[in-house]
């Protein structure tokens, strides 16, 4: 496999100047970490609260910036400016939210919404954005009368289509979820997991998403990172982290999705 | 395989007509927009069906009662008043004084007010909060009050109190565009705007735009009641219009001395008024439950 992004002692800390406040405000640091996304691969991140997992996911995009460290694109990138660079890693990696209903604007039609992307990082024509629109709505399993739709008519699986559909609209490389599943209920959970297969089988995409859901990430994940306080602590392969998990955070979140399992199979 | 798409002509409409199909239904709302549209003509063409100049004096008709008096006259379809003005014209050219400036001044202080508000609610930090507590600190003083005291300083007429009160509206919709704009911009979709790389400007126009557009709507007819009233106000107690400018407040401080002979001249011109408020806020709050109905179904 071909390495698609790697970054490298990658490290974001919010510790502010405290002037007024009387003590020191709580800091939290990220990293430094390494870490590499291979094409086509799908990589899952877990971990506890404030393990550092979304704050991860947000510099992986691009919505911040990272304090130190770097990210590097292993691919013919569009310039060599830092101002170039951060506008290709937005187009290339693209996050879908967790919750989908917030991630859309209640104000326009879907069509807008989609749209919008395109208007800002390409120079298509109105109708060749409606067509590429239209294209996408029928790759997430909408039709193109969704266009006209405004976001609260749509269920939230539907709500979820849309926001994988303003992923993909920019053929992006890799895209970031931010427990893109756990907002949904069940039946909707699995059509969402499966179109996420299929859209990464038909695509090529690299996956990268958070998720407490250890059965999702057991039956997609290729490779899992387990972080820890702002730390990466493991990484590994699916079957071999599931099997022999090393370090103690890992032990506990596998002990503890083992036994969930075990008491549904003997309740079963 | 069927032949044709039954579909096909499947038809859809778009935002601002999604919103007028629900104001349609709304009765109270659509007679208040039919009221609103007699003023905004009374205001463009009012000029041209006044019967009378509303200053022509006619010392033969004095204190004319109106012609559904068994006294009246078809002559003075509304009476006359003290100086035998024909009431009719005066309050076709009053209302579109009051109408026309009230309007005026209300895009005015919105324009303003909206720009001044979005830019401390997108901004933080020190200037962010100065305009912000500045502006919210002059909003105790009612803008009556306010617009008394501007004029105060600018001294009477129409022009200085259309000043006055746009003005002492401002302040209202920077506060309003100020909440608005610091509760929409931790939104995941303004995120997602900004991660497309889009500028401050487009989020403005793109995303927040949008969804202001209910509370602006709000705002707008609350702010065009208060300039109604308030301009009224001022010509009633001689600081607004004055001379041969003919407004509705004005007329009605003409007529305070004649008010037990000749009561027409007073609850005339004071219905126009309460007609024009009541149609602003009945035509409000139908456009804001329209908009809201079309958004949250």
């Amino acid at each position: 496999m071909t390495q698609l992004l790697s970054a490298h002692s990658l490290t974001f800390s919010n510790v502010k100047p405290a002037w007024f406040s009387r003590q020191k405000r709580r800091e939290f640091q990220l990293g430094p970490l390494d870490l590499s996304i291979e094409k086509a691969e799908t990589v899952a991140i877990i971990g506890g609260n404030r393990s550092g997992k979304s704050l991860l996911a947000k510099l992986l995009c691009g919505a911040i910036e990272p304090s130190a460290g770097e990210i590097q694109f292993h691919q013919e990138t569009t310039g060599h400016s830092k101002a170039d660079l951060l506008r290709w890693q937005k187009r290339q990696v693209r996050m879908i939210f967790q919750r989908s209903s917030e991630s859309l604007n209640p104000a326009l039609i879907i069509g807008d919404i989609l749209q919008e992307p395109l208007k800002l990082n390409t120079d298509q024509t109105a109708a060749e954005r409606e067509e590429r629109v239209e294209q996408v709505l029928v790759q997430v399993g909408l039709l193109r009368d969704h266009f006209f739709f405004y976001p609260h008519m749509l269920s939230d699986g539907q709500q979820q289509r849309v926001a994988m559909a303003r992923a993909l609209i920019l053929n992006p490389s890799i895209i970031v979820a931010d427990e893109p599943f756990a907002a949904l209920d069940p039946s909707v959970r699995s059509q969402t997991v499966n179109l996420v297969l299929r859209l990464q089988r038909e695509l090529g995409l690299s996956f990268v998403f958070i998720s407490h859901n250890l059965g999702i990430v057991r039956h997609i994940a290729d490779r899992i990172i387990v972080m820890h306080d702002g730390q990466i602590v493991e990484t590994g392969r699916t079957d071999t982290l599931f099997r022999w998990p090393k370090h103690d955070v890992t032990k506990r979140l596998v002990s503890a999705h083992q036994s969930l399992v075990r008491q549904h199979q003997t309740h079963a | 395989m069927s032949r044709f798409n039954l579909y096909q002509d499947e038809f859809h409409p778009s935002p601002w007509r999604q919103t007028w199909r629900e104001f349609k239904r709304s009765h109270v709302a659509m007679a208040g927009v039919v009221v609103l549209a007699i003023f905004a003509f009374i205001a463009f063409f009012g000029p041209l069906i006044s019967p009378y100049d509303p200053t022509l004096q006619n010392t033969d008709a004095l204190l004319v009662p109106p012609s559904w008096d068994a006294s009246g006259t078809v002559r003075y379809v509304m009476g006359t008043d003290a100086l035998g003005r024909d009431l009719f014209s005066r309050l076709i050219h009053g209302a579109q004084v009051t109408f026309g400036t009230s309007v005026m001044l209300v895009l005015i202080a919105m324009l303003v007010g909206v720009a001044i508000g979005v830019m401390a609610g997108m901004s933080n930090g020190t200037r962010a909060s100065v305009i912000n507590h500045l502006l919210d600190a002059l909003m105790v003083i009612p803008t009556l009050l306010l617009a008394i005291i501007i004029v105060a300083i600018l001294g009477t007429g129409l022009v200085n109190s259309m000043w006055a009160i746009t003005l002492a509206l401002i302040p209202h919709f920077v506060h309003h565009t100020r909440n608005t704009v610091r509760e929409l911009m931790n939104k995941e979709y303004i995120l997602a705007a900004r991660l497309d790389g889009a500028s401050k400007t487009h989020i403005f126009v793109h995303s927040l735009l949008p969804n202001m557009i209910e509370m602006l709507v709000v705002q707008w007819t609350i702010a065009l009641s208060v300039a109604i009233l308030d301009i009224t106000a001022l010509g009633f107690l001689n600081l607004g219009a004055q001379g041969s400018t003919i407004e509705l407040g004005a007329i009605l401080a003409d007529s305070v001395n004649v008010v037990y002979i000749a009561p027409w001249n007073i609850a005339l011109p004071g219905l126009t008024i309460f007609a024009m408020v009541f149609a602003v806020n009945v035509v409000g709050d139908g456009l804001r439950a329209a908009l809201n109905r079309r958004l949250r179904h």
